[in-house]
């Protein structure tokens, strides 16, 4: 049989610590830890669980990214309503400043951590609202409200240029109406070719894709935003609405849609064309915030309606350095 | 022979289950913090490593039903304007084989 020093023309190194910028297939012997190493083992994109919010809830919406990810609002039975914002770091959450105006299913997607517009949403009596907010990384400030009070609505792009979508007054009444964000004002729209609520929105105000919705539940159609034109886009393989998605930090050439209603685990995939299934998430939820990109995703919180705290993060296929074991 | 076997556990959150995890075995979490989990040798030790309590299939689908009953009912509670936040929680249930 041959060995590693014919395979690779290498010894095996003997190293107090795994050496930088290691070769995929390279091995060596950590003295520090006493194993044998190798680098370049893939491993294939999954779910695997984050740090638990430090409030559980449904209906929160969420931004940023999956190592700064924002989780806004929401509703627990117990509680009801809740302002509650929390920061994620990529390990932890951390309770920050509440919103100004108690509101949940305020506008999800649009934004950063440091800096996300909630607008929007139920107020504690469960009625539509038009307040707006923004959040700087630190405290919510009030800005210009919308024009048209709703709930359950779909944000994209940034605090600068930021567009609603969809959304419902009263609650069993979706909207056909969209609204742009300048930064300062809320600007009505032409209406939409859809109305939908708790739809999925992703990209930028001018490049975005929205997906999914209600009604029905099961909604499997998707659409492309292109400056202020909207087309059809692809179908996703599994309708569904209160689904987590990525937000800002997705494109509409690379969006991820996970779980939602109708009870489901599955994640998909859009390339700009058409949606492919992705690896499942490991518990069925809806309502949930989302942030993150395709390949590196984050969702939190969600149904059943007390709302639970738990945190998954996506991560796509990569290369890992293991130890070699004979288990 | 059997794919799959069913534990209890509490999600502690960041390394509860890790990509490697969902790698080396199947893992579908459910309320009343059940687990189904593919039965191979890494399967196992994830479970007693959470300090898991195992449990068959029945055990474990009767805790879900009992979660399930529960939610439902609380959903059966709410206003007609508050039952508009979410549909009725359906039954779950677990993977046999």
């Amino acid at each position: 049989m041959a060995g590693y020093n014919t395979i690779r023309g290498l010894r095996v190194r003997y190293l107090s610590a795994d050496p930088a910028g290691a070769e995929d297939g390279q091995v060596w012997y950590n003295s520090t830890t006493g194993n044998l190493r190798v680098d370049g083992i893939a491993l294939a994109a999954s779910w695997a669980s984050g740090g638990n919010m430090t409030s559980a809830r449904s209906y929160v919406a969420g931004g940023g990214t999956q190592n700064a990810g924002l989780g806004v609002a929401g509703y627990n039975t117990g509680s009801s309503a809740t302002g509650k914002t929390e920061e994620y770091n990529g390990t932890s959450w951390s309770e920050q400043n509440d919103l100004g105006t108690t509101r949940y299913s305020v506008s999800r997607g649009l934004g950063t951590q440091t800096a996300f517009i909630a607008a929007g949403g139920n107020n504690p009596s469960s009625t539509p609202v038009t307040n707006s907010e923004l959040y700087n990384g630190t405290s919510w400030t009030a800005t210009n409200a919308l024009n048209a009070a709703r709930s359950y609505l779909s944000g994209f792009g940034t605090s600068g240029a930021g567009l609603i979508v969809g959304g419902a007054n009263p609650r069993s009444s979706a909207v056909n109406n969209s609204e742009s964000f300048d930064g300062t004002n809320w600007t009505a729209n032409p209406a939409t070719p859809f109305a939908l609520k708790s739809g999925a929105s992703s990209g930028p105000a001018t490049a975005g894709v929205f997906a999914g919705g209600t009604p029905p539940a099961s909604t499997t159609t998707s659409f492309e935003i292109n400056s202020t034109t909207w087309t059809a886009g692809g179908a996703l393989s599994v309708g569904r609405n209160a689904m987590g998605f990525g937000g800002q930090g997705a494109t509409q050439t690379a969006a991820w849609v996970a779980g939602g209603t109708p009870s489901t685990t599955a994640t998909e995939h859009y390339n700009g064309t058409s949606w492919s299934n992705a690896p499942v998430i490991a518990s069925a939820r809806s309502g949930m915030g989302g942030a993150g990109s395709q390949s590196s995703g984050l969702i939190f919180g969600g149904s059943p309606d007390a709302g639970t705290a738990a945190t998954e993060e996506f991560t796509g296929a990569t290369v890992i350095t293991k130890n070699i074991s004979t288990s | 022979m059997e794919l799959f076997m069913y534990g209890t556990a509490t999600n502690t959150g960041k390394g509860f289950f890790t990509h490697q995890d969902r790698q080396d075995f199947y893992l579908a979490g459910h309320p009343g913090n059940v687990w189904v989990i593919g039965k191979n040798e890494k399967g196992a030790l994830w479970l007693a490593a959470k300090n898991g309590v195992s449990k068959t299939h029945a055990e474990a689908q009767a805790i879900v039903d009992a979660e399930v009953t529960a939610a439902q009912e609380a959903w059966d509670a709410l206003s007609d304007e508050d039952k508009l936040r979410n549909g009725r929680p359906g039954p779950i249930t677990l993977p046999y084989a």
